[in-house]
């Protein structure tokens, strides 16, 4: 062992070592440190024989500090070592302290730095079977950061990180190698700014990654990654800030990617995440905010160029907003992203969206004001692309569309709307060559209004089929729409009640409506190909 | 970070490696600020060894083949002990004579009390000390009888204690008898270092040792007598070296003895530098011999 001091005079230090030659060959030391000033330490270990060789490195720098104290042992054999460390200092100008070490091409190692910042941190370290370091880092101050990383002699590699600027951070973080790779934080951060991260990759490219961070607030997070065959990271989040956001990525070695996100202002956040890579990637996120603005999003993108991607968002002046979601995305030789989503606000939009790298395209969009909304999500894209929502909105206005297209501009589109009621709608869209969609939709409010339409551009083949009611309105809807080269066509069959019943149907040309009230039911239809057209409402009661 | 400095201070570097199989291990300190530095290597083993001989004849001429190829009549011999820097080396060649020695070597030696390394610098000192502390005693004790009329003998040996040394060379001589007896006494070595931020000021090793070496002789030829013995900086306080050429009988006993308690610093050497040397006894200070360093007027 050796040991290494450039201390001021006002810095006191004592140590002692002691090799046992009697029953097994080993060394210990202790030391400690106090005083005020400047310092700077440096402590190796160095193993050797039976193929077992390791060296462990400590560093403890510190510029200006009006107190320091530190404290340390160490334990080591020719084939196995432990150290810990802890320093403390107040007042300095700069501090850094840094543990890693090296065993047969396994590296593992913390550190934390603090600039303007009183920092007390307790590092250790094992070598043997395995090599291994974990910290508790406490910080107060300017700028603070603790950091952990291992990379084995694979190349599996995996680090963690937290920093904070202007406030107090308690982390604690761990990093191991032994046939893999692994990192881990438990993190609290109160701070005008503060951001957290944990990543791993394994030997052959698949990666995975979380991350958290705020803006004047406080933040609580538990990170964890490793890599090994595979990659895997995980988070646990709880957020109370004025800006909060969260992630997961995951990249396989083929390049799929997929991806969780969320932000809020002003709010609460809780998170629960992962993301994996392997022969796939995947993410997925758990979520809950309450806050004036919440935005979670899912995506999923894989090697091939199919993307999909499911978004909430939710906007809430009165500040009494909510947003549940629970995403996942996938990508693998297709893509796939889905949504289970809640939102409470003043507004509230939900999307999902999937295309296809022959450029097909499916999107879903809820739009909502002064109220709630519950969806169900998701969104493919391969060798067709879809996407598709459950949904239930009670609002002022709530607004429920599906959208396909195909790469030939062929498209469906599947609309639902309320004003002042409840809106229940299961609807989907897809597309390939041809594209089609279909809903079942139950409205009540003042308005109610759903309709299916397919349009072929190209050759101007359209139809529409509706069903629109005001006052009183109940409407009970079921229809599906379809479009592809030689024709587009559309279908509907409604229950209606309310002051006013005005279903329309249209084809290219063509035009047919009812206009009654009361309670009925009806059935429409509407078709134009290359030899003709047709468009039908018929008053079945 | 070094930007920020407004002090250009020193770097000091401690060490102690040790291993177990060979039972060594090295301390050493080394100041970057002006390249100064001390080291100590120390190796030894937990071992025994009892050695006993009896030697009656005549070094004379043999036929070595049928043809009658002579082989020339000598004698030589050699010894080399080493545990712990605790050493007896011998030599002795002879030419055609009557030949006749005993001798008893008994060695012990421990090397499994733990080595223990110390530093401190108080706060508000730029002082640094660092201590180093064995117990890895030895015991070497040799009896030797030789006894010799021919044509020419050569006889040396030497015993050698952490620096110290005792030793006696028989050349050319055409009649030899000696008797010699050795006790080597190692008990434990404490080493002490004192160095500021910018150099080391001292270093004492102490061996905590003794040597006791009685010879008697009838010799014919030259008679080399020596001894010598270091202070704890390695520093030369007594030396003897004494020649005779012709037919003496001599005896001679020498006992050296340095013995050091565990408190590698008796004197409170930083009232030295602070308050002058006006408490002490410049006699007794004296040893030091770094007196200088201390910014003393005293030396």
């Amino acid at each position: 062992m050796t040991d290494s001091y450039d201390v001021a005079d006002s810095v006191g230090v004592s140590g002692r070592s002691t090799a046992s030659f009697g029953d097994g060959f080993s060394m210990t030391d202790s030391q400690s440190l106090s005083g005020s000033g400047d310092a700077n330490v440096e402590q190796v270990l160095y193993g050797s024989g039976w193929g077992a060789d390791y060296v462990v490195n400590y560093a403890l720098e510190t510029v200006g500090a009006s107190s320091i104290e530190g404290s340390g042992s160490s334990t080591q054999t020719p084939v196995a070592g432990s150290i810990s460390r802890s320093a403390s200092t107040t007042g300095s100008w700069e501090t850094v302290s840094e543990l890693w070490g090296v065993q047969g091409g396994d590296v593992a190692g913390v550190g934390s730095y603090a600039f303007w910042a009183d920092i007390s941190t307790t590092q250790s370290f094992a070598v043997g079977q395995s090599v291994a370091a974990t910290q508790n880092v406490n910080a107060e101050g300017f700028y603070a950061v603790a950091f952990g990383g291992a990379m084995d002699n694979d190349g599996n590699w995996a680090e963690t990180y937290a920093d904070m600027w202007l406030g107090s951070m308690g982390s604690t973080q761990t990093a191991r190698t032994g046939n893999s790779a692994s990192a881990s934080q438990d993190t609290t951060i109160e701070a005008v700014d503060g951001w957290t991260w944990t990543d791993a990759m394994d030997a052959t490219g698949n990666w995975a990654g979380t991350y958290a961070g705020i803006e004047y607030g406080s933040l609580v997070t538990d990170q964890e990654a490793e890599a090994g065959n595979s990659a895997f990271a995980s988070q646990y989040s709880e957020i109370e800030a004025e800006y909060g956001e969260a992630g997961s990525e995951a990249e396989d070695d083929e390049g799929n990617w997929a991806e969780t996100y969320v932000e809020l202002e002003d709010g609460n956040l809780v998170t629960d995440q992962g993301a994996e890579a392997d022969d796939g990637a995947g993410a997925g996120q758990y979520s809950e905010i309450e806050a004036e603005y919440g935005w979670a999003w899912s995506k999923a993108e894989d090697s091939e160029g199919n993307e999909a991607r499911t978004e909430v968002e939710m906007l809430d002046g009165n500040g009494e907003g909510n947003l549940a979601t629970d995403q996942e995305a996938e990508a693998g030789n297709s893509a796939f992203a889905g949504q289970i989503s809640l939102v409470e606000g003043e507004e509230g939009w939900a999307r999902t969206w999937a295309e296809d790298s022959g450029g097909n395209e499916a999107w879903t969009d809820i739009d909502m004001q002064n109220g709630t909304v519950l969806t169900f999500q998701a969104a493919g894209a391969g060798n067709g692309v879809g996407a598709g929502q459950l949904t239930l909105v009670d609002a002022e206005l709530g607004e429920a569309e599906s959208y396909a297209e195909d790469s030939e501009g062929n498209h469906v589109d599947i609309f639902a709307a309320v004003v002042d009621g409840s809106l229940e709608t299961w609807q989907w869209a897809e597309a390939t060559n041809s594209a089609e969609g279909y809903q079942e939709t139950e409205i009540e409010g003042d308005l109610a209004y759903a309709f299916c339409e397919a349009n072929n551009t190209n050759n101007n083949y359209f139809a529409y089929v509706d069903n629109w009611v005001n006052g009183s309105a109940h409407l009970e809807f079921e229809g599906e729409a379809s479009v592809n080269d030689s024709e587009a066509r559309a279908h509907q069959v409604s229950h209606a009640e309310g002051d006013r019943i005005w279903p329309w149907a249209n084809s290219t040309n063509n035009n047919d409506e009812n206009d009654t009230a009361g309670s009925h039911d009806f059935e429409s239809w509407a078709w134009t190909n290359g030899t003709g057209e047709y468009a039908d409402v018929e008053l079945i009661i | 970070m070094n930007r920020f400095r407004t002090l250009t201070t020193a770097l000091l570097l401690a060490a102690l490696i040790s291993t177990a199989p060979a039972a060594s291990w090295t301390g050493s300190v080394h100041n970057v600020t002006d390249g100064s530095s001390w080291w100590i290597h120390r190796q030894s083993g937990t071992m025994k060894l009892n050695i006993s001989s009896s030697v009656e004849g005549e070094i004379a001429p043999i036929a070595v083949t049928p043809a009658g190829r002579v082989l020339s009549p000598h004698y030589s011999g050699m010894a080399d002990l080493d545990a712990n820097d605790v050493r007896l080396q011998e030599r002795t060649a002879a030419l055609e004579g009557t030949y006749s020695s005993e001798e008893q070597i008994s060695l012990k030696a421990e090397a499994e009390a733990s080595v223990n390394r110390t530093y401190s610098k108080p706060a508000g000192s730029n002082v640094w000390t660092i201590t180093l502390e064995e117990n890895w005693p030895v015991a070497l004790n040799a009896s030797r009888t030789v006894d010799y009329v021919g044509k020419n003998i050569n006889d040396r040996d030497r015993a050698g204690n952490s620096g110290d040394s005792v030793g006696a060379s028989f050349l050319y001589n055409k009649e030899l008898s000696r008797e010699r007896n050795v006790a080597l006494r190692l008990e434990r070595l404490n080493a002490t270092v004192i160095a500021t931020n910018d150099t080391i000021i001292s270093v004492d090793v102490f061996p905590t040792r003794s040597t006791v070496y009685y010879i008697t002789s009838h010799s014919t030829g030259i008679a080399d007598l020596r001894y010598r013995q270091l202070d704890s900086r390695g520093d030369l306080i007594n030396l003897g070296e004494e020649r005779y050429s012709g037919t003496y009988d001599i005896t001679r006993k020498v006992e050296m003895e340095s013995v050091y308690t565990n408190d590698t610093d008796e004197k409170d050497w930083l009232s030295c530098c602070v308050g002058g040397c006006s408490d002490l006894d410049p006699c007794e200070i004296a040893s030091w011999g770094e007196v200088g360093v201390f910014d003393c007027a005293c030396s």
